[in-house]
């Protein structure tokens, strides 16, 4: 009995669509989360009877043949990189990108990654540094008795220095951009990696060569619809709970055959 | 021998098959694009009247399994690059292998910037050439007619086929299906851009299905039960006289 097999991968399946969409709703308050989404496809099948084989000496052929399909399996999952809602902050450093584009931020490893969580913090140095810590790249430091900071819709940074008319510019903040977003690796903390998939990124400036402008006093939400998330989570589990049938229906008849001799 | 035990056999092995069909259709319930399968009854002859034999044995045997070809449930996602056919027709993918068809249109764009499927197949245009977006892509917004617009501009068109039977057609892993046929440019379709075609497997249809062929299933092993009694009666009938 094949379908005993068959359900278990249904089961298999339906399992993970569970898991990816609790990871989506837990991360429904996460900035910059990007919604991900399992993709399946059909296992192989076996082809019992082929189309266009003789039914007869005659040359006449079966028109249709008998495919016995053998499951299903992930495929991949997704990642949706649409953009989230802005939400107000009004912190001088909460950047968000309106658009494509990511941040650049440098591990202590000395890696760059790559982030859309523009919740930027000041570092012991006096430097913009992520949530964690980690180095904005390019390194813009902010001097010790700046009153206020602002950063355009190019990602110009300046700040205003007591006793100085004119605000000081304090440097340029720089995007990247990669032709395939949803390869890129993730890597937790709102952190991606590039991969072969991702392409290589190509650093710009905000608003110009297809990157999106910066928003400074905002974050950029999850893209996680709570309402088609909670749909998902009963579709999963209506299907799994169908797999469930089909093997207690197999085992009931394998019951039947086996009583029966 | 008494054909009727055979017979039974003949209807317990279709009916297993029925099963592991209606098994796959629900594990692949929330596949997109999936076509949902389905097993063809027939009985098989022997001892036919016509050449002068009094009882007739009738076999049952699968003939042909057939796929439904209704467009499945349309599921908005928002995403730019799902894409779903309304209406009969398919996309191709350049495979390793040659040509191959999909309904599923959850595509991607890879490192190359090149439109793939999931499994990194990139799908052809309406001249048969993979669509490889430009670097500086912002926008792509993709028609009724497949027609692609980058960044507000005109971009090519992304092919949709059809076939004369697309019944056909050999399905592979993958969602993706073969066929040694030439494919026509498909008519009467309509592309919907943010959505995917889900699995038209029918979930009322496919449980009560299963429920009636563990009746069947339980129904033939009773009859052979039936058969093997009554061969036991005869046979001791013809014990006690001898």
């Amino acid at each position: 009995m094949r379908s005993l097999n068959i359900a278990a991968t249904g089961m298999q399946a339906q399992q993970l669509y569970v898991d990816v969409t609790s990871q989506n709703l837990a991360n429904i308050n996460t900035t910059a989360y990007k919604l991900q989404r399992p993709e399946f496809e059909d296992l192989l099948y076996q082809n019992q009877r082929a189309a266009g084989s003789n039914s007869s000496d005659n040359g006449t052929l079966v028109p249709t043949g008998i495919q016995l399909g053998l499951g299903v399996r992930t495929a991949a999952i997704d990642r949706n990189t649409s953009q989230g809602t802005l939400q107000q902050t009004s912190s001088p450093l909460d950047v968000a990108i309106q658009g494509r584009g990511y941040f650049q931020i440098t591990l202590p490893t000395g890696q760059i990654a790559y982030s859309r969580d523009g919740g930027f913090q000041i570092g012991p140095d006096g430097s913009i540094v992520s949530n964690d810590g980690f180095q904005v790249t390019p390194t813009i430091t902010i001097p010790q008795n700046a009153t206020s900071i602002s950063i355009d819709q190019s990602g110009e940074v300046s700040a205003t220095i007591p006793n100085q008319t004119t605000p000081q510019i304090l440097g340029q903040m720089q995007t990247v951009n990669f032709i395939n977003e949803a390869g890129l690796q993730a890597i937790g903390n709102n952190l991606f990696t590039e991969t072969a998939a991702s392409g290589a990124p190509v650093i710009g400036s905000p608003g110009l060569d297809g990157l999106g402008t910066v928003l400074q006093g905002f974050l950029e939400t999850s893209n996680v619809n709570p309402v088609t998330e909670l749909t998902n989570l009963i579709k999963a589990q209506r299907v799994y709970e169908m797999n469930s049938k089909v093997i207690t229906k197999t085992d009931e008849m394998l019951n039947n055959l086996t009583q029966s001799v | 021998m008494d054909n009727s035990i055979y017979v039974t056999l003949s209807r317990q092995l279709a009916l297993f098959r029925d099963v592991d069909m209606v098994a796959n259709n629900i594990a692949n319930a929330n596949t997109t694009g999936y076509n949902s399968e389905h097993l063809q009854f027939n009985s098989y002859l022997t001892k036919d009247i016509s050449q002068g034999n009094k009882n007739p044995v009738n076999f049952a045997y699968n003939a042909y399994s057939y796929r439904n070809m209704e467009t499945g449930p349309m599921r908005v996602t928002g995403n730019d690059l799902d894409v779903a056919i309304e209406g009969p027709g398919y996309f191709t993918l350049d495979t390793p292998l040659g040509e191959r068809y999909t309904r599923a249109g959850n595509f991607q764009i890879d490192g190359t910037g090149t439109l793939v499927n999931t499994d990194g197949y990139p799908v052809l245009d309406i001249s048969g050439q993979p669509i490889i977006l430009p670097e500086n892509t912002t926008s792509i917004q993709i028609g009724e007619a497949g027609n692609i617009k980058v960044n507000g501009e005109d971009f090519g068109s992304i092919g949709v086929v059809q076939f004369e039977n697309p019944q056909l057609l050999e399905r592979l892993s993958g969602r993706i299906f073969k066929s040694d046929a030439n494919p026509q440019p498909a008519e009467n379709y309509r592309m919907m851009q943010g959505t995917l075609e889900g699995a038209n497997v029918q979930p009322i249809t496919e449980l009560t299905r299963m429920i009636a062929l563990t009746h069947a299933v339980s129904d033939t092993a009773k009859f052979i039960e039936v058969v093997y009694d009554l061969e036991r009666k005869a046979s001791n009938t013809w014990a006690q006289q001898s």
